[in-house]
């Protein structure tokens, strides 16, 4: 009776830690035509952040998390957070550098539906040319330390154990420039942040949700 | 009740002092009675394990030797207390809006020797219980089973001491219980001391009696806290990170009361009053939330509390039927001050997090009866209103900052606790037990805005059962549900109450005793509770939903010369529900105890962890930092408090 009881008791397997492979990869091409016609080539487009996080739909958890009676001080009874996916380091990418492996992430099994990561503690660059239609060639080279993070990047995805994949880590450069007023005259040969109103949208180019995305691929 | 006061003045002494205390008819099936040399059976160090008596009820020990038990019963987490309700000789023990947790249940400050027994009742079917008789009722009797007097000192192979003394005088029930025990504990950072001691006397002349009692405890512990489950490997199972952890814990309770009247009908006034004084410290992260001055805690409170019940029982005899009826009024008021403090590593205090008064409130007037309809037929009726009345006067708002001028904020509601139980008995030896009752938990003061109405959690509970005593053999079943209008949890760091909506518990338990010989008896139960949020189906954490116990009983064995009782006690915890879904392990624990006499002496034998295995007693999911060498991760890990370690304990008494 009690090996009855015992197999009968489980309530399911829980939650498994699982170790899967993280990249990335620019979510764009090196060079891509604007509405206007002109063009952006880039030949330098680097990024630094650290602390990918993957969490679960913050509705469950808050839900979850409201389950439990008061306490004070109490084990297990203080809500800590939404985090159930981590890849902890600081990361330098070369996004036209192509695939580069960032390491491998802890993940519990389940359901998924955004991250976040911080930007820092290096600079971002990107740097190449603006031709508009007709027009002539202007260098360009944004760097900046951006001290930001980047949350609620959509990650809808169930995380299965035994289904191998990857997570990919992407950046869309024609977003992080979507912003740039290429217009801004330059005081030197190359536009830069420091030559105007792009100082101020650059930096919410690279830290925008929607420059960045996260997707899960199996072999 | 002046009509009972005037029959009861009126009417023959009896021979004994009658407790009006219970209508002699279960209120539950699956309630418990460990009175008595019973007590001797049980592997207790202090009252609270007694409460393990009751099959399906999970008391876990997180906080040292002087914490509250934390209380997982029946599809609920009652946490310090919140859904249980204690009672000592009518005198409610649980402490609303305790600043660590809310009905906090400290019962270390009763002397074992002084408990006379426990009755353990499921459910929330007493018209005499009010806050917090959710889940479950306990009502603890003081006095000492053993007429004569007795000295004992022992000590144990986890670095204890323990000397002991209690005294009853034949024919009375006056009483002297005192403990003072100590030690280093087996293990990091479980040491503790304490001192609780209990008197008690009696007088009795004609229809006239009087006893009054006082319990006094002081206690200080450490505790281990927790342990990261990876971590277990390198600081060892039983091992701390030696953070602070602990407290001191001193409470005193006063009682007296008069009972007028004999068997016809009585009536009694029962007046309380007690002063507590608590300091809890602890660091259950690490470092996680401050890297620099750790996330260490200390909780500080001292309460005053009083209260006064006056109630009467008569019995009316007509024909077939026969009627026991009980009315009483009951008040009860606390006051207390309440902090919590940042602490550092070093023991320094910090910013404080709570600074604030509260005064609980409550007045009710109940009504209860056994109206026995011949020998097959016992029906309990009961209705108990209950006036409760909060306030709170914070002295910090929610950003940490001093207010100039604190007011009270003051809030109320009224409850109304039906209650009905039958009780038929189609043969000798059987009992069918059916029961609804509904019992309420109040909110904690620390949420609620002056005029609004207290938002209280009301529990409705059917249960149904057959009891059978057949020879040696007794059967015990029972079926349950119970569903909570709204769990209302009180968010500390917004401070406000949350609804998170209605539960509901359903679950069935077994149990059966086979008396294999006059003093052995051969014990088994389980049970099955299911607790569930009614909206989303997500089970309610922590709560178990299997435990089983099983257990040998020896009670007055005579072995030649020697009188043996004790019994060796096994329980089962089945995995448990955690937050986000995660899934503690299973648990087996056991404990065995043994009481030796011959002729003047006495030995008492007890063996902690007997299974020699190292099981957890306490999991729990979440994010924390103990590394400092180590990145922040926020990634909920598995931790776990450990059970009880393996150890020895033996006391050398001497009875005269």
């Amino acid at each position: 009776m009690v090996t009855a009881l015992w197999l009968t008791a489980c309530l399911g397997p829980g939650r498994t830690l699982m170790e899967v492979p993280v990249s990335m990869v620019s979510a764009g091409e090196a060079s891509w035509t604007l509405d206007d016609g002109a063009t952006i080539v880039l030949d330098e487009a680097a990024v630094s952040f650290h602390d990918l996080r993957l969490s679960a739909p913050p509705e469950t958890l808050a839900w979850q998390w409201s389950l439990i009676p008061t306490a004070y001080a109490h084990p297990g009874h203080d809500p800590a957070g939404l985090t159930e996916g981590e890849l902890l380091g600081t990361f330098e990418v070369d996004l036209l550098a192509g695939v580069t492996e960032l390491g491998m992430a802890q993940v519990y099994d389940g359901v998924y539906a955004t991250g976040r990561l911080d930007l820092g503690p290096g600079v971002v660059s990107f740097g190449g040319t603006y031709t508009p239609a007709g027009g002539a060639a202007r260098a360009f080279r944004f760097e900046e330390l951006v001290d930001r993070s980047v949350t609620q990047i959509p990650f809808e995805h169930t995380l299965e154990v035994g289904v191998a994949g990857t997570v990919w880590v992407s950046v869309d450069p024609a977003s992080v420039l979507g912003a740039i007023d290429w217009r801004t005259p330059a005081a030197g040969p190359v536009l830069q942040v420091s030559d105007g109103l792009i100082v101020n949208t650059f930096p919410f180019g690279v830290a925008s949700t929607r420059s960045w995305s996260l997707r899960w691929t199996e072999p | 009740m002046l009509f009972w006061l005037a029959v009861a003045v009126a009417s023959e002494p009896a021979d004994e002092v009658v407790e009006v205390k219970d209508v002699g008819t279960p209120a539950s099936a699956g309630e418990v009675r460990v009175e008595g040399d019973a007590i001797d059976t049980q592997p207790a160090r202090s009252a609270d394990d007694l409460m393990r008596a009751l099959p399906g009820l999970q008391a876990s020990a997180h906080g040292g030797r002087g914490k509250a038990y934390q209380y997982l019963y029946r599809g609920f987490d009652a946490v310090h207390g919140s859904d249980i309700a204690v009672n000592l000789d009518g005198v409610p023990l649980n402490e609303p809006g305790n600043v660590h947790g809310h009905g906090y249940l400290d019962l270390h400050f009763l002397p074992l020797r002084a408990v006379g027994g426990v009755v353990l009742t499921p459910g929330p079917g007493r018209a005499d219980v009010g806050d917090h008789g959710v889940a479950a009722t306990a009502d603890f009797h003081l006095g000492v089973p053993d007429v004569g007097g007795y000295v004992g000192l022992g000590g144990g192979t986890d670095r204890s001491g323990a000397f002991s003394l209690a005294w009853r005088p034949e024919g009375g029930d006056q009483l002297v219980a005192a403990e003072v025990s100590g030690g280093l504990g087996a293990g990091e950072q479980r040491g503790f001391r304490l001192a609780r001691a209990a008197v008690g006397g009696s007088w009795s002349r004609g229809v006239v009696s009087w006893r009054g009692w006082l319990v006094a405890y002081d206690g200080a512990f450490q505790s281990p806290g927790v342990l990261r489950a990876d971590d277990v490997d390198a600081e060892g199972f039983y091992g701390s990170y030696g953070l602070p952890g602990g407290g001191r814990s001193s409470r005193a309770l006063v009682a007296q009361r008069v009972t007028v009247g004999g068997t016809k009908a009585q009536v009694s006034v029962l007046v309380w009053g007690g002063l507590r004084q608590l300091r809890l410290d602890q660091n259950f992260t690490g470092w996680w939330r401050d890297e620099v001055g750790g996330d260490a805690t200390r909780q500080t409170e001292q309460r005053a509390q009083g209260g006064l019940r006056v109630s009467g029982q008569g019995v009316v005899s007509t024909g077939l039927l026969h009627a026991r009826l009980r009315a009483g009024v009951d008040l009860r008021g606390d006051v207390l001050t309440q902090q919590q403090r940042a602490l550092s590593v070093d023991g320094v205090e910090g910013a404080v997090s709570i600074d604030a008064d509260q005064r609980y409130t409550t007045a009710a007037a109940w009504t209860d009866a056994e109206l026995s309809f011949g020998r097959w037929v016992v029906v309990t009726p009961g209705l108990r209103a209950e006036s409760l009345q909060l306030g709170l006067r914070r002295r910090i708002d929610d950003d940490g900052a001093g207010v100039a001028a604190p007011t009270w904020a003051r809030s109320s509601a009224p409850v109304a606790l039906p209650k009905v139980g039958v009780v038929v008995r189609p043969h000798e030896g059987v009992e069918v037990v059916l029961g609804y009752g509904r019992g309420y938990r109040s909110p904690e003061a620390r949420g609620i805005e002056d005029g609004q109405r207290a938002p209280v959690s009301l529990a409705d509970a059917v249960e149904g059962g057959v009891r059978v005593a057949a020879g040696p053999v007794s059967v015990r079943t029972a079926g349950f549900f119970t569903a909570v209008d709204n769990e209302l949890v009180f968010d500390h760091l917004a401070a406000r109450f949350l609804a998170s909506g209605a539960t509901r518990r359903v679950g069935v338990e077994a149990g059966m005793a086979v008396a294999v010989h006059p003093a052995v008896r051969l014990e088994a139960a389980v049970t099955w509770a299911d607790g569930r949020y009614v909206a989303s189906r997500a089970p309610v954490p922590f709560a178990p939903r299997w435990t089983g116990q099983a257990g040998v009983r020896v009670d007055g064995a005579e072995i030649g010369p020697v009188t043996l009782s004790g019994g060796l006690s096994a329980r089962w915890l089945g995995p448990r529900p955690l937050p986000q879904g995660f899934v503690s392990r299973h648990a087996v624990a056991g404990a065995l105890t043994a009481t030796l006499s011959w002729r003047s002496w006495c030995f008492d034998l007890m063996l902690d962890n007997a299974f020699f295995n190292r099981w957890r007693d306490g999991e729990y999911v979440y994010p924390s930092r103990f590394d400092l060498s180590r990145p922040r991760s926020e990634l909920p890990v598995h931790h776990l408090s450990a059970g009880d370690p393996t150890a020895l304990r033996l006391m050398v008494g001497w009875r005269w």
